[in-house]
């Protein structure tokens, strides 16, 4: 069939022209790759802490610490206070020796700091563990209950996710202006590498246009580069996050920091679906685009501009 | 393919100017109220000073350029007529060859010549068919494996008509074929020009080499300044008289009204298979 032989060789044609110019071909695959590695991980990253915010929005908790010298008659008044509480969902206290024993754990091995003489969980305080039905009413629940005798502190890692949200509306932004530049820097530099093969082979064009070619057939090759950069871009960008992400999950795991229980990262093939669908429609996209300015002033004439 | 009957007068016509002007965007009137007959099996010179207008005919009859006025009808086809997307496969019915050859040099001879069917999609078998067969036709079968860099000037030139005659056109056009070729290797394409347009191709050679032209014997028409100028023709060609004579053409009527201005014209339903080609039809 005519249309299968064309296709084929117009394939044929475009990989000579890409082997042929190969340091421009790495050049366009790098700047390609460089903007959806970065488009990619700035997403990838967005929405990791979108899922941290939005485990806190199903499940706000709080951690109410009672002031030391507190009678355990008193404790069990504010016990009481939050129990009866209507944005309480769940509660649960810690006697002063079990938050002891959990200083001990936390401690192991160091247990010298604790040889001196009245060590003993009489120094520490009751607190509780509150979970409440919904993330609005955290704000407002803060505020009363540090009003309440006896409490000495009221931890509800607000500001912690405030700033999570915060870098989450500086990531979205960001993400916003690198599509716009990294987008353009690629169609850019793609289409300058192409351009350069229709130039190189502009006496070969004018051939084939005074031998009758089709124009599709004129275009083909250029923008089966343009298509070929773009999804070699898209599989080597693809692989490079894929890794990248993977090592810094591992990262984490390793961390004694508190990240580590507030950040829970989703496994990758959560992601990876999406992923490799985006890139290969940006890439396709930015090649077609690429090839199609390349080639406009070359082969849409049907003057001799040498002349 | 001449039927007995059709008398000389009665041949076919492929190309038709009538009142054709080109002006440049420059300004430059390079062809002027131009109108003349070129007969499907005819060998006609193009002559003319340089700037007379020659190459610009030769834009025009390939629709690299349209007219400012006039109309032009070639094979039957009023060429104002030929949407943008279809002017390629036009095109197709044209070979043309050039001064300076315009081959690949990364391509072998047999290679170049395959590159005019290559790029319509055809078959591997019909390409080596026809490629070998232009080849021999050429004189150039021992050739094929060549590059254009290890060959002489006539020998380019002689692979760039093979490739102009590949896919069999209708026309040949050539531009200063012999412009860069000394004496002998020039008439041995004029030679092989001859022979093209005795298998039935119309040939059309555009040339400053005047002795070399009125040798051939064939009709010479004489461009100046963009025009007609029959007065530089030495006694002219039987051909040129009978064109003023008021010559029959068969023409379709497809091609409609400007058909229809051509006063000469006479409308004795004179199909022929040549003139069946439509817009969509390429071959
Ligand atoms: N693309 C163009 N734009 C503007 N003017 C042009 C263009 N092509 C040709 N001309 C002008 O049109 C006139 C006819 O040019 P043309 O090339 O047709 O002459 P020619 O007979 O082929 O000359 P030569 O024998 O030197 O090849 C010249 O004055 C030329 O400068
Ligand atoms: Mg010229």
């Amino acid at each position: 069939m005519n249309k299968l032989r064309a296709f084929f060789y117009i394939l044929k044609l475009s990989l000579e022209n890409l082997v042929k110019n190969w340091h421009m071909l790495l050049a366009s695959v790098f700047v390609l790759f460089t903007g959806m590695y970065i488009m990619g991980s700035l997403v990838l990253t967005s929405n990791s802490i979108s899922g941290i915010l939005s485990e806190q929005a199903e499940h706000p908790e709080v951690e109410i610490i009672c002031r030391s010298a507190l009678s355990d008659d008193d404790a069990l008044k504010v016990y009481r206070a939050i129990l009866s509480d209507e944005r309480v969902s769940r509660a649960h206290m810690n006697t002063k020796a079990d938050n002891f024993a959990k200083m001990k754990e936390t401690f192991k091995g160091y247990e010298d700091i604790f040889q001196y003489e009245d060590a003993d969980s009489n120094l520490l305080y009751v607190s509780f563990d509150i979970t409440l039905k919904s993330a609005s009413a955290l704000e407002n629940f803060s505020a009363d209950m540090r009003k309440v005798y006896g409490v000495e502190e009221v931890q509800d890692n607000d500001s912690i996710y405030k700033y999570f949200r915060a870098i989450s509306n500086f990531i979205r932004m960001g993400s916003i202006v690198a599509l716009v530049v990294l987008g353009f820097l690629s169609i850019l530099l793609t289409v300058n590498t192409i351009r350069l093969t229709v130039v190189a082979r502009k006496k070969e064009l004018r051939i084939m246009r005074d031998l009758g070619a089709s124009y599709a057939f004129m275009r083909g090759p250029f923008i089966a580069e343009g298509v070929t950069i773009g999804l070699l871009s898209a599989v080597i960008s693809f692989f490079a996050v894929r890794g990248t992400y993977n090592y810094v999950a591992k990262l984490m795991q390793r961390t004694d920091s508190v990240l580590r229980d507030i950040i829970k990262l989703k496994p990758f093939s959560e992601y990876s679906h999406g992923l490799i669908l985006s890139f290969i429609l940006a890439g396709l996209a930015i090649g077609l685009i690429a090839s199609m300015f390349a080639i406009r002033k070359y082969i849409n004439t049907e003057r001799d501009d040498d002349k | 393919m001449e039927q007995p009957q059709r008398a000389v007068d009665r041949r076919q016509t492929m190309i038709l100017f009538k009142d054709v002007s080109k002006v440049y965007g420059n300004g430059v009137t390079a062809i002027n109220n131009l109108s003349l007959r070129i007969y499907k099996d005819e060998f006609v010179f193009l002559m003319g000073a340089s700037g007379a207008g020659k190459s610009t005919l030769i834009k025009l009859l390939m629709k690299e350029e349209d007219p400012t006025s006039g109309k032009i009808s070639v094979n039957s086809r009023d060429l104002s007529m030929i949407r943008r997307g279809a002017v390629q496969r036009y095109r197709r019915q044209i070979g043309v060859v050039f001064q300076d050859f315009r081959l690949l040099e990364h391509k072998t001879v047999f290679g170049n010549v395959a590159f005019a069917m290559e790029i319509m999609g055809k078959s591997r078998k019909d390409i080596n068919e026809k490629v070998e067969a232009s080849l021999s036709l050429m004189g150039l079968s021992k050739k094929a494996d060549e590059y254009p860099r290890n060959l002489s000037g006539g020998e380019q030139q002689r692979v760039a008509l093979a490739r102009a005659i590949v896919n069999s056109p209708r026309i040949l056009i050539a531009d200063e074929p012999t412009g860069n070729l000394d004496p002998a290797n020039a008439e041995q394409i004029m030679y092989l020009l001859e022979l093209i347009n005795s298998q039935g191709t119309t040939v059309i050679v555009a040339t400053h080499a005047q002795e070399m032209a009125r040798k051939m014997g064939r009709r010479i028409l004489y461009l100046d300044h963009g025009t007609r100028n029959d007065n530089m023709s030495s006694g002219g060609g039987g051909a040129e008289e009978a064109m003023a004579a008021g010559d029959r053409v068969n023409i379709s009527s497809a091609f409609g009204e400007f058909a229809a201005n051509v006063q000469e014209e006479e409308y004795s339903g004179l199909f022929t298979e040549d003139n069946s080609v439509s817009d969509e039809g390429g071959k």
